[in-house]
């Protein structure tokens, strides 16, 4: 088990190095020169050059390459150009409104979608049952912005009702949920459906298996086999599209937040790119990545815990 | 006559049957909607947008002209969706917008599917060393969120919807490389493989004639997916402004911008191209569930 986590990792370094590697290709590739959006085009070709050689865009491609790369492994990224605060202290204020926003999506996912997964599969062809694989069929195809969209919309219409105002911290309770609950279940209910779907098929997969059916013939009730019996085998499976869903989720916060006005990192990475603020975009999309990557990692490490079937 | 002729002339022969493939396709097509009502909706849905995009031009109403005097009207039978801010009229733009996704999103998929297919066939096919290199590639690509990918390839191009279509289709690549991939490799060691090179056929051969044919269901059932998520993409661009740029009617960018600031005093505004979106992505998604049940048992509750 040990050796199958560090080979893991040995693994995530060419990945990361990719991802590197395409970000900074991407990224510095960007037309628009961030020294003429800075200065305005009518400024002298002269102040252009000073302002490059400042920010040292100058310089060969590999060289800015190489100083990014040693700064990003010493988690300094430099000033963003537009606010000319350290980036990492632009991240850590956007840090916490990302993570709670997340961490709230992930529990709508595994306290309701998981739970109407498995009601879907003991129900099956029954009207729970089409009634959670419509709404799980919708659930994908409608756009978060728009949901988003409808749920500040109306209630204003209708109530006039509007969320708090600002962006309330943690301690200010009840504000800080309702400002970030509505955010978090517009975005968990795509992922939340894919969650249903799976757990459903997964759990009727393993229904009509035969340890199941002596667990019935022992005397076992209903709701003894499916908790006991069957979710543990069905579950697996989710545990790892839950992980590979966070890639999706991290991205649906970036339009989430700006429909929300939440200042957390897909907001600060999508004004960076209007504002070509290389540095802070770099940043930030690394961060989204490497999270990915080791949300994934874990996930992986965890599946091998539980699934003791799976030798490495 | 030789037994080529024989089929030459069958083939020239057939007003008849021709009738009779017809009929076959017409008999297909029915079971299909009979077993699969979900994916014939689906199917339905499809066919909607496929037409409101080709008879766009019908819509009298012009969905770029501007009326100062219709600005803000509620839903009436002159505008079925009512007008926006500018007095343009919603349905006309809904319509003309079915037109713009459907053209990103093919596009985008034609572009995803293929550098992904072509990836994972040879990847795959090759294996060794190459194989480890582009999939350690594909990994990082496969990284980024997909959303957050899309936004900075879009800006990178600059704004141009043909290079908005490029930018969701490289999004698309490595999912798709992926599954091919993977098919490719299950196909391999199948003995018809060995018994082609046996019989002397060169790798492009064996890749096109045995591999391809073999992994085709996999990739049309993933195409069809794809392209509810290319709409979904196409969309949420528009909506951040990086994605169809105007004056084209794109649903994404219908919900967003300066049009915002009149939702709550007229609603309608922001109700008919969200719909259209979640219709267009339903259908698309219905379809491929239902594709993927047809002709696919193993991919079955696979995402």
């Amino acid at each position: 088990m040990t050796e199958y986590i560090l080979r893991r990792i040995l693994l995530m370094i060419p990945v990361l190095f990719g991802v590197s590697l395409i970000l900074f290709a991407l990224v510095r590739v960007l037309p628009g020169d961030i020294a003429v959006a800075r200065l305005g085009t009518e400024a002298s070709p002269e102040l252009v050059r000073q302002l490059r050689a400042e920010l040292r865009l100058n310089r060969p491609l590999h060289e800015q390459y190489l100083e990014w790369l040693w700064g990003a492994l010493r988690l300094d990224f430099g000033r963003s150009l537009w606010n000319h605060r350290s980036v990492r202290d632009n991240i850590a204020a956007a840090l916490p409104v990302t993570l709670e926003l997340a961490v709230l999506a992930l529990a709508i996912e595994v306290v309701i979608a998981i739970p109407f997964g498995i009601l879907s599969a003991a129900m099956q062809d029954r009207w729970p049952d089409y009634v959670l694989r419509l709404f799980s069929t919708l659930g994908l195809a409608v756009p978060s912005f728009w949901l988003a969209t409808l749920v500040i919309t109306f209630p204003a219409i209708w109530w006039n009702w509007a969320p708090p105002p600002g962006v309330p911290g943690i301690l200010d309770q009840p504000d800080n949920l309702i400002k970030y609950l509505i955010p978090a279940a517009c975005v968990a209910l795509s992922t939340s459906a894919i969650v249903v779907r799976l757990m459903r098929s997964m759990m009727l997969e393993v229904l009509r298996q035969e340890y199941i059916r002596t667990a019935y013939a022992k005397g076992l009730t209903g709701r003894a086999v499916l908790v006991r019996h069957a979710l543990k085998n069905g579950l697996i499976p989710v545990v790892t599209i839950i992980g590979n869903q966070m890639g999706f989720l991290l991205g649906g916060l970036v339009i989430i937040e700006q429909v929300f006005a939440l200042p957390g990192l897909g907001r600060l990475a999508l004004d960076a790119i209007t504002q070509r603020d290389y540095p802070q975009l770099e940043a930030n999309v690394l961060l989204l990545a490497v999270s990915f990557l080791v949300i994934n990692l874990v996930v992986d490490v965890m599946y091998g815990y539980l699934d003791p079937r799976v030798r490495y | 006559m030789t037994v080529e002729q024989s089929y030459a002339l069958e083939a020239l022969a057939p007003p008849r049957r021709r009738a009779g493939m017809l009929w076959a396709w017409l008999r297909v097509l029915a079971r299909f909607c009979r077993r699969k009502p979900l994916g014939a909706l689906g199917g339905l849905l499809i066919l909607t947008m496929i037409a409101a995009a080709a008879l766009a031009t019908l819509v009298p109403a012009d969905p770029l002209e501007q009326h100062a005097t219709e600005r803000l009207k509620p839903p009436s039978p002159a505008h079925w969706f009512g007008t926006d801010e500018a007095g343009r009229d919603i349905f006309s733009r809904v319509v003309w917008g079915s037109r713009t996704s459907l053209q990103v999103g093919v596009i985008a998929v034609a572009v995803g599917t293929a550098g992904g297919t072509l990836i994972g066939l040879l990847t795959g096919y090759v294996g060794g060393r190459v194989d480890m290199v582009v999939q350690r590639l594909m990994d990082s690509l496969m990284a980024f969120p997909a959303l957050v990918l899309a936004m900075i390839i879009a800006a990178m191009f600059g704004r141009n919807i043909s290079l908005v279509m490029i930018a969701i289709g490289i999004v698309l690549i490595p999912g798709t490389n992926r599954v091919v991939r993977g098919a490719v490799l299950g196909v391999k060691p199948n003995p018809f493989v060995e018994a082609a090179r046996v019989l002397g056929a060169s790798d492009a051969r064996i890749l096109a004639l045995h591999i391809f044919p073999n992994v085709l269901p996999s990739i049309l059932i993933l195409a069809t997916a794809a392209l509810g998520n290319a709409i979904l993409i196409e969309s949420s661009l528009s909506f951040v402004g990086l994605g169809t740029p105007p004056p084209q009617p794109s649903w994404g960018r219908m919900l967003s911008g300066a049009g915002r600031l009149y939702f709550e005093t007229a609603p309608w505004m922001a109700v008919a191209p969200g719909m259209a979106i979640t219709l267009g992505v339903l259908g698309f998604n219905l379809l491929g569930d239902a594709l993927r049940d047809v002709w696919d048992p193993r991919l079955r509750g696979a995402r």
